[in-house]
């Protein structure tokens, strides 16, 4: 069974050991000469004020939910497409019961202006 | 061992170091990321157990959104609520957290309570002796148990997805309007 698997762990693998080989590569080659102008972040040439970490605005929350729950329809319409021609009619009825409830909750956010950037 | 085993070996370090992590970790984003790490470790499980879709789904749904969920959720935080208290000393801080019941006893007492829930499912459970070796067209099982048994479980969860997408628009209108 994992046979199959083998072509992604040498992917991981190889994957992995890149970017252990780069970083480390990297660390022996570099001259290290840190001072703290030079730790300091960079901002334009100018000395940064205030705190890097900032609180975003609760509209990316939407946009995040909303593609969570467009990613977990995608999920169910894999086993659906698979099964689509022995299930018929019925299937494609069930299946745009599904996507219709989650449109209608597209809608709601549009008519809401939820999904207008401002 | 055989190499199945290996695997597992490897996976499951993986996957319980990176756990360990997450709740050690000092920066809540590497928190995040770390918990992401644990999701990919146990998808690599499923796919052990000849769960193939599963594993693809919790790459998708757990890896791909929850864990963007959650960095969603530390970005819309505030500062001053993320940085906390300094980690200077790990027991002065257990013992001052065990004291206080917001952050130490409800949060204890909710996380034995899961653990022992999750003993008593795991020995009472009917486990196989060994997993499914032949690898079983998944997708094509599941298909067909999702639209003949579980048809109205399925529609029940377009309903709920529906329910979380109103209430967080509801919500973070509400919060828009008061901010």
């Amino acid at each position: 069974m994992l046979d199959q698997y083998t072509g992604v762990g040498v992917f991981l693998a190889v994957g992995a050991l890149f970017v252990a080989v780069t970083l480390l590569a990297g660390k022996l080659l570099r001259p290290h000469n840190p001072y703290p102008e030079k730790l300091a972040t960079y901002e334009c040439g100018e000395i940064p004020v205030g705190e890097g970490q900032i609180k975003f605005h609760i509209r990316y929350y939407i946009f995040s939910l909303i593609f969570v729950v467009f990613d977990v329809e995608t999920v169910f319409l894999y086993p659906w497409a698979v099964v689509f021609e022995e299930m018929g009619l019925f299937g494609f009825v069930v299946m745009m019961l599904f996507i219709g409830t989650l449109v209608e909750g597209l809608v709601y956010a549009w008519k809401k202006g939820a999904l207008r950037w401002v | 061992m055989t190499v199945t085993d290996w695997v597992f070996l490897a996976i499951a370090l993986v996957t319980l170091f990176s756990a360990y992590r997450v709740v050690t970790t000092h920066k809540i984003m590497h928190a995040a990321l770390w918990l992401g790490l644990t999701f990919v470790g146990v998808a690599g499980i499923f796919l052990l157990l000849g769960a193939d879709f599963l594993a693809a789904a919790q790459v998708l749904v757990y890896v791909g959104a929850i864990t963007t969920i959650i960095i969603f959720g530390i970005m819309l935080s505030s500062v001053e609520d993320l940085r906390g208290e300094s980690f200077d000393n790990v027991w002065k801080r257990l013992s001052s957290r065990l004291t206080s019941s917001r952050r130490g006893i409800w949060p204890l007492l909710a996380a034995v309570g899961l653990a022992a829930a999750m003993v008593i499912v795991v020995s009472r459970g009917q486990w196989p002796a060994s997993p499914h070796a032949p690898a079983l067209d998944t997708p094509r099982l599941l298909g067909e148990a999702l639209f003949t048994r579980f048809v109205i479980p399925f529609e029940a969860a377009s309903i709920v997805l529906l329910v979380a997408l109103i209430g967080a628009i509801a919500l973070a209108l509400k919060e828009e309007r008061t901010e």
